[in-house]
Order: C-alpha cells, then structure tokens, then sequence
C-alpha cells in the first residue's frame, strides 16, 4: 500500500527567502521525508525574480525547486494581491495552477503553514478539491487578526495591540471603517471554517486566536521542532560574560535594534565599572534602514561600549558567531510568536536577554535560562546587560537552566501523529 | 453670387440692400430707412395676404449719409414667403412703401451665409451678435421641421460669429473658461458643466443656430482645486460651474459656451458635442459631478440631482449579457438578486459567506453589474469563483451605469424563483439557514407585503430600528411595519411585478425600497420584519459617487416621498392603534 501524502504549503522557501516559517518548513518536510510514514510535498509561492533559482520550468506558473520532483514552486502576480483581505483578486491564473498542483500530487493530507500573498482562498479552494482530506493551519503570527503586518501593534506610535476589534482596527487604518474590518474578520474566518486544525507555536498566540474566535477545540499547541543544529565549539572562556549578540532581520523595524543601541547608549553614559559591555549585530538589511547604519556607524565608541557591526549571515555561519557572544538579545517591540533566534540561541548554549512580552516571554524563562527586561525600554535593556555582564556566576546558572532544543525528530513523528488522527476522524 | 439689386421703388430715404432666404419660408432684408417707433410695420404680398414681419433695429450708419440720424440699420424677416411667390412684396414702414419683386429675389438667390459674409461682416461684433440672435429667433418655424432653419441660422451664426477668443489654459491666462461636459437629461433639456477663470458676468449658451440661452437661473459656481493647481492659485475659488437649461431644439455640435468678465470682456468656449444617449449621458454628468469635492445644495439642487433624476427615469437597464456558473438549480424557490453597483469585490465575499449554506446553492442567486467596464474582468473570474466556493450564480451585465434600483427590477425580470430576494452586496449572512426562514414567514402571512430580516452593524446594533421606532422597535417577534430596508427585502414575485417594481429614479436600493413600501401599502399589503433573522449590513466607506448618489437619492425621497412616507406612518399607526384596541 502506498504512503499517505502529506502537501506542506508554505508563503516562500528558504531558497529565496530565510525566514523563520520557512526554514521551519523546509525542515518539516525534510524530516517526514526521512522517517518515511507520509511522502510529502512542498509548494512554496515564488516571485517571478525567483524563476532562476533551480527553476526547471521558467515561463511557467509552477516549477520544481531544486530538481526534487516533490517540491514545487507556485508564482503568484503579487500586483493582484489584495493586501485587506489578503487573497489574490485574479483567480485566472491561481486557481487553474492550484488546481493542477493539487489535483496531481493527490494530497492526503493538506498543511498549510502560511497563506500570505497565496490567499486565504487557497483554503477553500483545497476544500472544494479535497472535500475528505484533513487541512491544518500552522498560526505563525497575527495575520488573520492584524492588518498592521500581522504584529498586533498599532500604526501610530507602534504601541502594543492587546487584542483587535473592528472600531479599534479602523482607529490604527482610518482609510478602512470598522464596518470594513469586521467584513475582513467574517471573510477570513469563513475560510478558517474549513480547517480541521490549528496548530500554535506559542500558547500565548494560541489564546490570541481563541479570542479572536477559533474555538478553543480546534486549535492546539505545536511547538515549531529544529533540526539539531551543529554545535559550534565553543572556546573556555574565563573572563566577563559581557559579549552580547543580536541576530535577526535589520529592515524589520519591530525587532528593537534602535531599542538596544539606545540601551548601549545609556550604558555609555553610566558605564558598568570594571567591565566593558561588547555588542555584535548581526544581519542583513540595514541598507533599508538608513537611519540605522548611521546609528551604528556613529555610535560612541569607548572602553566600557563597544559596539560591532558584522553584518549579514549565513545559517550556517550562525552557530560559530553565536559561539563568538555569550548572551543573545531578543529586544523585539511586537509580541512575538516563537522566534527561532531563541531555539538557536539555545541550541548554542546561550541564554536569552528577551523582551517580557508575548511568545519571547513564553519562550524564555526569567532567572532560568535568561532575562526579561520591560518591552520598549532602553534603561531597563541596560540594566540588564549590566546585570548579565557584572555578576559573576549568572551566565553559567542560566545556561544550566537552557532546555533542550524541541527537535523536528520529535516534532514530525507527533505531525505524522495528528495527520492520522484527522485522516481517521475524518475517514 | 450675383450683386443684389432687389429695390424697384424705394428712393432714399428707404433702400432695401440685400435680400435672401433664410429657409425655405422665410425671407431675410436687411438695409436702410428711417426709424418708425409707433408706427405699424406690415408686409404683404401685393393684392394678397397681410404677411407678420419681424424687424431688428440697429444703430449703424448709413454710408451714403452717415450724419444722418434717421438712418439705422434694419433686418426684417418676413414670413412665410416662399421662392415659388410671385408678383411684388411690400414693406409697408409707416408711411414709407419699400417694395421688392420675388421673381427678381428668386433670379438673384444667394445663401444667408453669403449675405453674413457680404453684408454683415464689417459690423462692429455686437451688432454682429444682435443679428445673429435676431435672425435666428424671428426665422424659427412655428410648427414642423426646423431642419431646414437649423442648417441656414447655423451657417448664418457661423459666419457672423465674434472670432471666438478661445479658452487658454497656460496658467498665465487671466481669463479662460472650459466646457467639461454637455449632455441631454431629456429632450430640449441640458445639463452644462465647466470652469471659469477671472469670469463673473452673465453667462449664455449660443446654439450652432445662433440662439442664445441665458443660463442666469440654474448658473451656479463650484469650487474646481484642480484648477485653482492648475493656475497656481492658494484657494480653491469657484472656479467650476454647472447649469441645467431648456433648449428649444435639440442642440448639436458647435454649441459655444460665452461669459464675460466683470470688467464686460467675453471669453467663448466650444462646447463638446452633446451626450444624448442616457447610459453615457449619466456616465457623464457624475463623472463632472465627481470632480467636486463638496457639492453646494444649490448646485445640486438646481443643476444635478433634476438633471440625474430626468436620466434615471429615461435609463431602463438593458441587458447585454447573462452568464451560469455552475449548474443552475432546477425550479428554485427563491431568486437572490445583488446589484453588485461596481463593488465587484463583493460577490467574492460574499460567496464566501453562502458556500456554507447549504440553501443558498439550490436557490437562484442571481448578481447584476452594471458597470460595463468591469464586465470582461468580472466574467473572466466567474468560473474560478465558482470553482472555489462551489456556489451556483448567473452574472448578468447592463450595458450602462444605471444604479441598484433599475438593475434590480432587470434582476426581477430574469428571476426563476416565485420569491425574490433583493440583497446589498455589502449584507453578509450571520448564520445558515436565513433565507428558508425569512420564505416560511413570507408564506404564513396572508397579504404579505415585503419582508426584511434584522440587520445588524458590525457593532450588532439594529441598522433600521430608528427607521421604524413606532413599531416597537426592538422586539425580538416578528412585526409589522411600514417600510423594510431594501438592503435586504424578501418579496413575492408575482406581487413585485404587480406594483410595478422599484422606481428607477432611485439609484441606490435603500430608498427605492422605501418608496416600493409604500406603494406595498397604498395597494393594501402588510409589510414585515422578522427579528430572528439577522444579517450583517456592513456598508464601509462611501466612495465619492456612492455619497453622491446617495445624496441624491436623499434628495428625491425628501421631494418626493415624505408626505406619502408621513400619511404612511399615520395611517399605519392609526391602524396598529385599532388593532390593538380589537
């Protein structure tokens, strides 16, 4: 008998865009494809400037990725997209091509981990095609919820969002009326109707969701599994831990750079006696931050602050400069779901100096394997890095309170575990 | 063109010096004597009948003795007289004969341009003017064709015509003026939209024919500021313009639009040929409607909503196509008719509400589109919407704007259900199920007028409660009242078509449903809203023609509807009194 098919469908692929979901994706499908229970296959959206890479078939709508015959890429015109409702206006060429897909790979089971810039639709569609195979949705962020980037964080004065309702979304988009936003909840949810489940990496985001209005009942806590990632070897080290690293994408302006620089400004002019505070950053993207390398290039050098600016990395360079920091800073100004940079951090032995809010104060544990400081605080980012730096023994408690890194060797048997719960409830 | 000489006996101080027919019946003089106030002015075929003549009088002097003050210049026009007369025409001025031979006039025929040309070049512009107004005015039949009229008072008007001081829109130009749009709310009436700058005197149309159309009663300024940008001007000023002016004869191309300045210069612009088709005379108008941001209530009311009214009414929606998507249900109960109104979005969003309804795939769901130019997109989407959501519906489109109240009746008149339901795009269903509820109510009731469920706001408070708050508002039973939102309104079909449908001079579906209400009552049908029934009316932003046009339509039931809505609400108070007291 041959093996039930498992199609993941994810809003991009790591060969073009490295993003968290998508690594974590890729990953899924990597490990199921290894221990061999579903086949799997990917569709992954692709621009058309993603047509050259490992595109068998340029011209076409789909294409395979890579020469694996399993994972196929799906261009979508994003000039159709509808960044409201979030589904593709012009369903000519979508539809036939998801049609097509779907219709070859025969899908047993559907995953979809995002729908951005592929449509809320495309769940629907799938429902039409497949009217007995299960559909699950992996919640990677605020989306379905927030019209602001999915960071249920307000458009004047990037204030925190607690939760969404129309006249407030209206008040954060006063182009759009309430009327409009609850017309886009009733639109997204109609096409939620269609999931089977849920699956959420944080259980902060999961009671986000509930509140919104997915019953409790269909929607469950998965955390996102890591393939192990190689240790880098990290060098005996007998001074200050006073090394601090920030790793993540500089054009996104919610993940607190400016936060840390006017923290390490702060440190600069109150300096922790007898030991410097060093700061690495990390990234690509600053070329679309123009005020930030400013920052950075102007930023106050002196023997207690010092500040680098290394600029981006590969994955796997990461593990070797995590290796190079002892602490990793998450300042993030938006909630947060389940960042990877804190899975790595871990998976590198390095505690976390986190913002106390959403799935970074889910993650990280304050006084276990890390610190939380006040979200949007420079002052209180400070004291925490002087506090990381000037008491000696705190660095190797934290790290003893570091838990094992959730492996997709785990993660992807419990996967394989809930596709055939849904395929027999729904057989 | 041969050199006139029709003049026999008239000696100064009289002098006849140019004659022509204007048209077929009507003969055009122009020369010299002396002035006659209070004296009659006869013509007469010599033996014959008494013929009316009409003069134009003009200070001009005459050449041969231009001291002397006796002498003005004179146009007669004497009618009818026709090229086959005979024997002596005689001009009787007082004491003064001036006779012609109509044999001589029909050897020495020439055009009345020619005459223009000849005669009336030289003089000064206004005079110029005068005749022309003049010649087209007195020539004008009474009765039958003006063809005939039109073309001669035309080349006359062209020939006579100021050398027309062109609009200039470099930013520099002092004074300028523009006509954005000429079109035909009904025969012999137009509607007239422009800008203006440095203009503030009267201003007048002057027909291809010549006549000049005062448009001093309806002329009302609006502020243009993409033409105050246009000339680099801090404010917007009122710089556009609208009038609504009776014509009367049908204009044609070469109409000129004229306007003077304070200081009495006039500027002329040539008006675009006037829209006369009611689809695109429609587009037109709110197209110049739309490029005002806050229409005056003297614009509109003098100038826009009577003229939109008149194209309503003369604008029944044609339909250019209807396309399945989907198998059609086979003898359905119910026919949903959604006048999309350029909304196409909405038809996915809404589909995307039914496909969990199982009732609405085995009713008759019927969208209607009436912006043409969306048609082709709409249509090529259609399958693939079919394809997702699994909901049968047809598309029909309307060959022209012609608004929600008139695509509906077209819906009704392609309906297969005996029920109809009209629906808004923007009204989205709460929960399955609704539409079989609302027909079982429609038939347990006896005399069942039209029947609205309750609609909610994205607030969940009743949309309509005020609309009907002497209805005890608010109770969750089903209720009589006098109106139902047309946002949603449930009515038989046979009874729809009774009344005679909804008043095409609505352009939204809100009104019109009122006004179909009220007839509901005045043929002695109930009607009703069912509470247990909610859908969402989730109206969003207006867009700039959807504020217009929903203005209108508040203009039009205020004008036309509040006494019967009033006599309405009376009677069906005393009525709900009396059965109460029963």
């Amino acid at each position: 008998m041959s093996k039930p098919r498992v199609l993941l469908v994810c809003h991009a692929h790591p060969a073009w865009s490295a993003g968290g979901t998508e690594i974590y994706t890729q990953e899924l499908y990597q490990e199921i494809r290894r221990q061999n229970d579903f086949e799997p296959f990917l569709i992954c959206r692709a621009q058309d400037h993603a047509r050259g890479a490992g595109s068998p078939h340029d011209g076409q709508r789909g294409a395979g990725i890579g020469g694996d015959p399993n994972q196929f890429a799906f261009f979508v015109d994003e000039s159709e997209w509808d960044p409201f409702l979030d589904v593709i206006r012009d369903k000519e060429h979508v539809v036939p091509l998801w049609t097509q897909l779907v219709q070859a790979i025969r899908p047993d089971v559907v995953h979809f981990q995002h729908t951005l810039l592929l449509g809320f639709d495309l769940l629907r569609a799938t429902r039409s095609l497949l009217p007995a195979a299960p559909i699950l949705y992996t919640l990677h962020e605020f989306v379905p919820i927030c019209l602001h980037d999915g960071k249920m964080v307000r458009t004047a004065g990037n204030d925190l969002c607690e939760s969404a309702s129309p006249a407030d979304c209206a008040r954060c988009f006063p182009e759009c009326s309430p009327a409009d936003f609850f017309r886009r909840r009733c639109f997204i949810q109609s096409h939620f109707g269609v999931v089977d489940r849920f699956l959420a990496p944080s259980h902060f985001l999961r009671e986000r969701f509930v509140a919104w209005g997915i019953p409790a009942a269909r929607i469950s806590y998965e955390d996102n599994g890591r393939r192990a990632l190689p240790a880098a070897e990290v060098p005996a080290r007998l001074g200050p831990r006073n090394r601090f690293g920030f790793f993540g994408n500089l054009a996104d302006p919610f993940k607190g750079l400016d936060v840390l620089l006017h923290g390490l400004e702060a440190i600069a002019a109150k300096p922790l006696q007898g030991t410097a505070i060093e700061v690495s950053v990390h990234g690509a993207g600053v070329d679309r931050q123009p005020w930030l390398r400013e920052a950075l290039e102007r930023f106050p050098q002196n023997s207690h602050c010092r500040l680098r600016f290394a600029g981006p990395y590969t994955p796997t360079q990461q593990p070797a400069l995590m290796a190079e920091v002892d602490w990793v800073v998450v300042p993030s100004i938006w909630w947060e779901n389940a960042p990877l940079v804190i899975q790595e951090a871990f998976a590198a032995g390095r505690p976390v100096i986190a913002s106390d809010i959403g799935g970074m104060a889910e993650k990280v544990t304050h006084g276990k394997n890390g610190l939380h400081f006040r979200v949007r605080d420079p002052l209180s980012l400070a004291d925490s890095l002087r506090k990381a730096a000037g008491t000696p023994g705190l660095w190797e408690q934290l790290v003893e309170g570091i838990p094992a890194v959730y492996s997709i060797k785990v993660a992807a048997p419990r996967m394989a575990a809930l596709y055939r719960e849904l395929l027999h409830g729904r057989g | 063109m041969s050199a006139p000489d029709p003049n026999t006996a008239s000696p100064l101080p009289g002098h006849i010096e140019y004659v022509t027919w204007v048209h077929g019946d009507c003969l055009l003089l122009s020369g010299w004597f002396p002035r006659s106030p209070g004296q009659p002015l006869v013509g007469r075929l010599r033996g014959q009948t008494v013929l009316p003549v009409d003069m134009h009088a003009f200070a001009h002097p005459r050449l041969d003795s231009p001291t002397s003050d006796e002498n003005g210049g004179k146009l007669l026009v004497v009618y009818p007289v026709t090229p086959d007369s005979s024997g002596w025409l005689d001009i009787e001025v007082g004491p003064l004969v001036l006779s012609i031979s109509l044999e001589r006039i029909g050897q020495l025929a020439a055009t009345p341009a020619d005459w223009a040309r000849a005669v009336a070049l030289p003089w000064d512009a206004e005079i110029r003017k005068q005749a022309a107004d003049f010649i087209a005015r007195a020539s004008r039949p009474a009765t039958g064709s003006t063809a005939a009229w039109s073309e001669a008072t035309r080349r006359i008007h062209q020939a006579l015509r100021l050398p027309a001081r062109r609009w200039d829109n470099s930013p520099a130009a002092p004074l300028a003026a523009y006509v954005d749009a000429l079109v035909e709310a009904k025969p012999g009436q137009y509607f007239i939209a422009g800008w203006a700058r440095g203009l503030e005197g009267r201003a007048a149309v002057l027909t291809a024919e010549g006549l000049r159309i005062e448009l001093h009663d309806t002329f009302t300024r609006c502020p243009l500021p993409e033409v105050a940008r246009h000339f680099g001007e801090p404010t917007a000023g009122n710089h556009g313009w609208m009038a609504l002016f009776t014509a009367p004869d049908r204009l044609d191309a070469g109409s000129v639009f004229e306007m003077a300045s304070a200081g009495g210069e006039r500027i002329e612009a040539l008006c675009p040929e006037p829209v006369c088709d009611p689809v695109r005379a429609r587009q037109r108008l709110l197209e110049s409607a739309q490029r005002i941001e806050s229409p005056s209530s003297l614009l509109v009311e003098r100038c826009l909503y009577p003229a939109l009214r008149e194209l309503q009414v003369r604008n029944p929606a044609r339909i250019s196509s209807v396309d399945s998507f989907g198998e059609p249900p086979c003898d359905p109960a119910a026919t949903i008719v959604v006048a999309l109104d350029e909304r196409i979005e909405r038809l996915e969003e809404q589909l995307a509400q039914f496909a969990d309804d199982p009732e609405i795939a085995v009713s008759d769901l019927l969208y209607l589109l009436d912006s043409p130019e969306q048609a082709a997109r709409l249509r090529r989407q259609c399958p693939h919407l079919f394809a997702i959501y699994r909901v049968p519906f047809r598309l029909a489109a309307i060959d022209g704007g012609v608004g929600q109240a008139e695509a509906n009746n077209a819906g009704a008149r392609l309906a297969r259900g005996r029920d109809l339901l009209f629906l808004h795009a923007d009204v989205i269903p709460q929960a399955p199920g609704w539409l079989s509820s609302l027909q079982r109510f429609a038939r347990s009731q006896s005399d069942m007028g039209a029947l609205g469920p309750m609609l909610l706001d994205e607030r969940g408070v009743d949309l309509h409660a005020n609309r009907n708050s002497s209805c005890d508002a608010g109770a969750s039973r089903a209720r009589r009242v006098p109106v139902v939102a047309g946002a949603c309104l449930l009515i038989g079909r046979e009874i729809f078509e009774q009344v005679g449908g909804f008043f095409g001079a609505f352009v939204g579906g809100d009104f019109a449903g009122a006004e179909l209400c009220l007839r509901l009552l005045e043929a002695g049908r109930h009607n009703w809203v069912l509470p247990e029934v909610t859908l969402f009316h989730l109206a969003g932003r207006f867009r700039p023609r959807e504020r217009l046009l929903s203005a209108y339509d508040s203009w039009l039931s205020d004008r036309d509807l509040a006494a019967r809505m009033r006599e309405a609400m009376r009677r069906f108070a005393a009525t709900a009194d009396g059965e109460r007291e029963a």
